[in-house]
């Protein structure tokens, strides 16, 4: 862990250069962030008066939260700011109580400099029990003269009404499909990556306003040294295997559940396929589904819509997909 | 030497009483007592209890003493399977006969009922009623094995009758020696600590230990402890299995919430259990969906009753997984003999732990990297990465040196290859295999 941090620190600050794009190109001041403008234009503010409340920032992924609090640690600290901050992952730290010694080693300590304050980067906050962030809210208050906390999140609701109270709010909406477009071009002309438009096209709409995703998916599709047409980008899009899934959907509809559930279990266990990803596809495969009706369609579809949200919720993929598997089974009997 | 499908646990059972020198320091009063009990019968002077029940844990060798002792004193064994429909009319007729005949002629008879507070409520009524009319009258010694009597009230009016035997886990010390005998004989090289560990993962059940020690011989090589762990928790299926049986066919939501008190596994386990087996038994669609609602619905409630420490939330898991299949059921075959599955998921958890954890352990390296949780970089990231840096050898070179992963981690990671590690030189493997090709 140690070495790795160390490592870290080499990479994002510039003395090794990590070829992967999303860190690569991983902003480096405020102004850099895509999007955003009174976020940035908030947090610039506590640059220049170089004092923060502890702050909430929330949204869907890849919409620059993480980007934005090291940002903001950099412009505070200078390029020395990874000695001024703790970063932490509430889905990663065994308890509470981890979290709360790791703070107080860490805020131990003065920090000498212009600044009097350290910063907390802890991220998915949402993953912390109710009783968890009652106990977060308490350190917080016992750290407040030496520590500043920005906590990350998704899903504001899940965090206690009185942290969010204790802290400044950020909104962190997805990017608009022209930002993210700009983004990938400026970066594929920086790599001298030949793309089509339509490629552009498709990782915009595939991102779904998830720049770390449309990032990501633009240097899978580029790396095979060809231009980027929209076939690789749907290629890479669909890591899953598309036939598999086809056939998983085609024995549950002929109501093999038995075969069908194994079919997924190949895809989730043997390829490895992210669960989330599996269900997104099967939405995407639905809609052209001749042997279904649009009713049936709709049904399906509001029953992938919930499945989808309980596997953010942390729901058991396999399950969740079985039972899919089992609405179409019933779909097409009744 | 031909190779013979045997099973150990039946070749090694003890010939003689004596055999059964490893219960002297837990078992010797159960030994004795019955031991007297059935020389009272051989001295023509049945005793007044004319049936005995020797109860204990699984695999504390029960059933064995009956049979070294029938052996050793020439009595033949007349064993009555319990679940067996016919069973009462079958003790009827076998009690009848030997009172008719007067004298005991010949070669004595011993009345084994093996497992008796094994069989269904529903199969119960007859049997122990059998029983309570039989034994009174009895000219057969009759014996009962059970694992526990008093967790069967349809067994209580038998309790007063019989000669009440009780067997206890034999210690570690004893199991091992045990163990390690019959590990000499079929020349299985395995860690004392291995054995160890499979004791304790049998919780002292001498016959399924002898039975891992088979299965695990079949990997022909020096077997370790690790062996023992990756081979997981087994569950002893004949009782799960039946237990599955009582939920599915339940006959409402609270009939099949009031089993959970007698699940042989843990409610996360039994879930696993229930959702293997549920298009096994609902194989009608409309019943199947039913079903799979009420568990995906217990699903989310469990995970957010583990992610946010609400225990109180169990009780409705439990009505939705338990109540929710056995509500299901409407369209489907009739009950009738249903083959159960051991859950395939947990199967294949526990073959891809190791790879698992290797890819947590990189995934650790990469946080600070990355400034993600090692979840999201498993399923957000890992899926580039590898197309990313099977194609491209300067982003490959670059990740490896940030993350520090050696060549072999990388291939690994990427998906190249399954190996977790350099397998260690197997020299015990190729000794092993030569004087197996000898034997042949």
């Amino acid at each position: 862990m140690k070495k790795g941090k160390l490592f870290g620190e080499l990479c994002g600050d510039g003395g090794l250069s990590l070829e992967v794009w999303v860190e690569k190109y991983r902003p480096k001041v405020l102004d850099e962030i895509v999007d955003q403008e009174d976020n940035v234009a908030r947090l610039k503010y506590f640059v220049k008066t170089k004092s923060m409340p502890h702050c909430l920032f929330t949204g869907p992924p890849g919409t620059g939260k993480t980007t934005a609090a090291l940002c903001l640690a950099r412009e505070l600290y200078g390029e020395d700011y990874r000695r001024a901050i703790l970063e932490l992952n509430a889905s990663d730290e065994r308890g509470i109580d981890v979290i709360r010694t790791r703070i107080k080693e860490f805020a131990r300590t003065y920090l000498v400099g212009e600044i009097p304050y350290r910063m907390i980067i802890m991220d998915e906050a949402d993953n912390l029990t109710s009783d968890a962030q009652q106990a977060l809210r308490r350190t917080m208050e016992m750290f407040t003269r030496t520590c500043r906390f920005i906590l990350i999140c998704n899903y504001l609701g899940r965090i206690i009404e009185p942290i969010q109270s204790r802290c400044a709010i950020f909104r962190f909406g997805p990017l608009p499909p022209e930002k993210i477009k700009q983004r990938i071009e400026w970066i594929a002309k920086q790599e001298r990556v030949k793309t089509t438009k339509n490629a552009i096209i498709e990782i915009v709409q595939i991102s779904g306003g998830d720049l770390r995703q449309a990032i990501n998916l633009l240097q899978a599709a580029a790396s095979f040294g060809k231009e980027v047409t929209r076939d690789v980008v749907l290629r890479i899009a669909g890591l899953v295997p598309r036939e598999d899934l086809k056939q998983a959907l085609q024995l549950a509809m002929q109501g093999d559940f038995i075969e069908a559930r194994r079919t997924i279990r190949r895809l989730l266990y043997q390829y490895g396929v992210s669960p989330t990803d599996v269900i997104r596809q099967i939405h995407s495969v639905i809609l052209d589904m001749g042997e279904l009706d649009d009713q049936q369609k709709l049904e399906i579809i509001r029953t992938i819509g919930e499945i989808d949200y309980r596997l953010v919720m942390g729901a058991n993929d396999e399950v969740q997909l079985s039972y899919l598997l089992a609405v179409l089974a019933a779909v097409k009997q009744s | 030497m031909p190779v013979r499908a045997e099973v150990w646990a039946e070749k090694y059972r003890p010939k003689r009483v004596s055999d059964l020198i490893y219960y002297r320091k837990k078992n010797q009063e159960a030994l004795q007592k019955f031991v007297s009990w059935m020389k009272q019968w051989l001295a023509g002077t049945p005793p007044t209890k004319r049936a005995a029940l020797l109860y204990g844990p699984p695999g504390t060798g029960k059933t064995s003493l009956v049979h070294a002792f029938a052996r050793e004193h020439g009595l033949v064994i007349f064993e009555v399977n319990a679940s067996d429909q016919r069973s009462g009319e079958r003790i009827m007729r076998v009690v009848e006969e030997s009172s008719a005949s007067r004298t005991l002629t010949g070669a004595g008879r011993v009345l084994l009922i093996d497992e008796v507070d094994g069989i269904s409520p529903r199969e119960d009524r007859g049997l122990y009623g059998a029983l309570v009319k039989a034994i009174p009258k009895s000219r057969v010694p009759i014996v009962m094995t059970a694992n526990d009597p008093w967790s069967r009230s349809g067994m209580r009016p038998l309790l007063q009758l019989c000669e009440l035997i009780k067997f206890e886990r034999r210690s570690e010390r004893a199991l091992i020696r045990i163990l390690e005998e019959i590990a000499r004989k079929e020349k299985v090289s395995i860690d004392k600590n291995a054995l160890k560990a499979l004791i304790k993962k049998e919780e002292g059940d001498l016959r399924s230990a002898i039975n891992d020690l088979q299965a695990l011989a079949a990997l022909g090589r020096h077997i370790t402890a690790e062996d023992i762990e990756r081979m997981g928790q087994r569950v002893r299926e004949y009782e799960i299995f039946e237990y599955l049986r009582r939920i599915f066919y339940a006959k409402s939501i609270k009939k099949a919430r009031a089993l959970i008190s007698s699940s042989p596994v843990d409610p996360d386990m039994l879930f696993e259990w229930i959702y293997e087996n549920i298009p096994q038994v609902l194989t009608d669609p409309r019943d199947l969906v039913r079903a799979m609602w009420a568990l995906s619905e217990a699903d989310i409630l469990r995970a957010e009753m583990k992610q946010r420490q609400y225990w109180t939330l169990l009780k409705y898991v439990i009505d939705l997984m338990m109540g929710g299949v056995a509500a299901a059921f409407r369209y489907s075959k009739p009950p009738g003999f249903v083959p159960m599955h051991f859950p395939e998921r947990i199967r294949i958890l526990a073959k891809t732990k190791r790879e698992r954890e290797k890819l947590r352990e990189i995934a650790l390296r990469a946080k600070p990297v990355f400034h993600v949780s090692t979840r999201r970089f498993l399923t957000r990231y890992l899926p580039y990465l590898r197309v990313i840096c099977s194609n491209d050898p300067k982003a490959r070179n670059s990740l490896a040196q940030a993350l520090q992963l050696t060549d072999k981690e990388m291939d690994f990671l990427i998906g190249k290859t399954r190996e977790v590690e350099e397998k260690r030189p197997a020299k015990r493997v190729r000794r092993r295999a030569r004087r197996r090709g000898s034997r042949a």
